[in-house]
């Protein structure tokens, strides 16, 4: 059977590799001259930046990602961050567990019970956001504002903005898998092992190919791009969701075509910064309560020199906007590194302001949306970071969402719908 | 100006590091510099969002 996937992100260089080991045929159509979309990186005077991501693998070796990555024989090295993550209260760095610390004596006891519970995966939500969820339990400033720095730098929300049974679930796997990683290599690490999959396995990756529409067949699907005209008995859209919307409108239901246009994408702002000695000292996350807009700052050439140019690193820092101006947001996050950095001027210099948004977001839909991968249309779908299962966030996500596409489509071949 | 931002440009910063005229800065959304900008397209050949137009 044939197979042609849309587009060379994460998400659909995963599924493209993962339908070739299966004996697919398949075909995978990029538009850009690179593959990896928002996950690869982009050297700029000899530092490797990132066409969006901050070089982390959430969940580490043991995550769906990982362990993804292992099972399709991608040779990706992961290398586990140490710390996993501190948080910058008042100037001083406090790891997970001790974070408490800031707290009054009455507060503390309670954020020990709750972090116990969440942890534990027994901590319980109805329909509430999870700031609303949080000041249930507990009326504190600053855990408010540690939950915000925390959505802010794994999903580019914050807390009021995100389901609290969504959070938790994401609180109980990372508390499960216990790890962070960075590739060796950065995402380009990733992506260059997954097109040396697919192409040992047969199949084809065509850059600077962009598709313009899909149709319906008795057989299945034609596919059509600049090019050409290309014929499938699998479809699967890395496209994005409202993309894949307009580009399969003759194939999908009219109500599910306008479900996917109507999700909303999240912006966010990255900002990368050259330094001349390390700032951070480690290559775990550090998230920012106390900032305006930065939520977290990673330092990944303590895991991978390579990322940065011989004794210097790469500081990237995350703002969750909090209006729809991303310049004025961009120029709030770059006074929050001001404050947060000692000694910036001296040791630090900006390489680059990057914003997110619309068809190129941080997210095609919120955290917390679960759309499925299988489409209406069947032999039709979708992956990538707009079809995330519950509990799952980032890459972690997109992973999990290829691994139900594949369920999905064992499914339907059992039943020979396909 | 060769090289012309559109309403498109989100201001993800992929076509930075392709000028080699060094025309380009982002912030919010890219800026070119209409005296350094020789027209060679690089940023739109590697823009995802089909945020930048060069004129032939
Ligand atoms: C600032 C920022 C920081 C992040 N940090 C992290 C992090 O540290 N860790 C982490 O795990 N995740 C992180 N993420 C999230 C991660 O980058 C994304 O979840 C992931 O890259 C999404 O992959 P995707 O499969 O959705 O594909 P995408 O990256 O969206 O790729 C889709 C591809 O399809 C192509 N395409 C689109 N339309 C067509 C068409 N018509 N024809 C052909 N091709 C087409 C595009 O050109 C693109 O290459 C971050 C994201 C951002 C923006
Ligand atoms: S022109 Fe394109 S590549 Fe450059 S910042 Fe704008 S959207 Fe990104
Ligand atoms: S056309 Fe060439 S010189 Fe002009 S801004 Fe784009 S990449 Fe730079």
């Amino acid at each position: 059977m044939r197979a042609v996937v849309i587009g060379a992100g994460l998400g659909g260089l995963l599924a493209a590799c993962a339908l070739a080991e299966r004996g697919f045929e398949v075909q995978v159509h990029e538009r850009l001259p690179y593959p990896g979309g928002r996950f690869t990186n982009l050297e700029f005077k000899g530092y490797q930046l990132s066409t969006g991501a901050l070089h982390m693998i959430p969940h580490g070796r043991k995550g769906p990602l990982g362990e993804m990555l292992r099972e399709l024989g991608a040779e990706v090295e992961i290398l586990p961050s140490e710390p996993q993550a501190v948080f910058r209260v008042g100037g001083r760095d406090y790891e997970a567990d001790e974070v408490h610390a800031v707290l009054s004596a009455r507060e503390k006891l309670l954020a020990v019970k709750l972090l116990a519970m969440m942890k534990l995966g027994r901590a319980e939500a109805g329909e509430e956001s999870y700031a609303e969820w949080l000041a249930k339990h507990m009326r504190s400033e600053t855990v408010r504002r540690i939950a915000d720095a925390f959505t802010g730098w794994c999903l580019s929300l914050r807390a009021h903005q995100v389901p609290a049974r969504e959070v938790l679930a994401q609180v109980a796997n990372l508390a499960r898998l216990g790890e962070t990683g960075v590739p060796r290599g950065g995402c380009r690490g990733v992506v260059d092992a997954l097109v040396e999959v697919l192409e040992s396995q047969g199949g084809e990756l065509v850059l600077g190919s962009r598709v313009l529409q899909v149709s319906g067949e008795p057989w299945g699907y034609a596919v059509h791009t600049q090019e050409g005209r290309l014929e499938a008995e699998v479809v699967v859209s890395n496209a994005g969701l409202r993309r894949t919307a307009r580009m399969a409108e003759e194939v999908l239901p009219a109500e599910y075509a306008a479900e996917l246009a109507g999700l909303r994408s999240v912006p966010g702002v990255k900002i990368s910064v050259a330094c001349s000695e390390p700032v951070l000292g480690h290559s775990g996350v550090v998230f920012t309560p106390d900032a305006s807009r930065v939520c977290g700052m990673n330092e990944v050439s303590n895991a991978d020199p390579e990322l940065a140019p011989t004794g210097k690193h790469l500081l990237m820092a995350h703002a969750a906007p909090a209006g729809g101006d991303l310049r004025r947001e961009a120029e709030l996050a770059l006074q929050d590194l001001h404050r947060l950095i000692p000694r910036f001027r001296e040791r630090c210099r900006v390489l680059a302001v990057q914003t997110y948004r619309g068809e190129w977001p941080v997210n095609h839909a919120p955290s917390g949306t679960h759309l499925s991968p299988a489409t209406p249309a069947g032999g039709l779908y979708i992956v990538g970071d707009g079809v995330k299962p519950e509990g799952w966030m980032e890459t972690e996500g997109v992973a999990m969402g290829v691994r139900q596409m594949l369920e999905h489509l064992a499914a339907a071949e059992k039943s020979s719908e396909i | 100006m060769r090289a012309r931002v559109t309403e498109r440009c989100v201001g993800c910063g992929a076509c930075l590091p392709f000028c080699p005229a060094e025309a380009i800065q982002v912030m919010g959304r890219a800026e070119i510099d209409a005296s350094r900008c020789t027209g060679c397209g690089m940023c739109a050949r590697y823009c995802p969002n089909d945020g930048v137009e060069v004129e032939r």
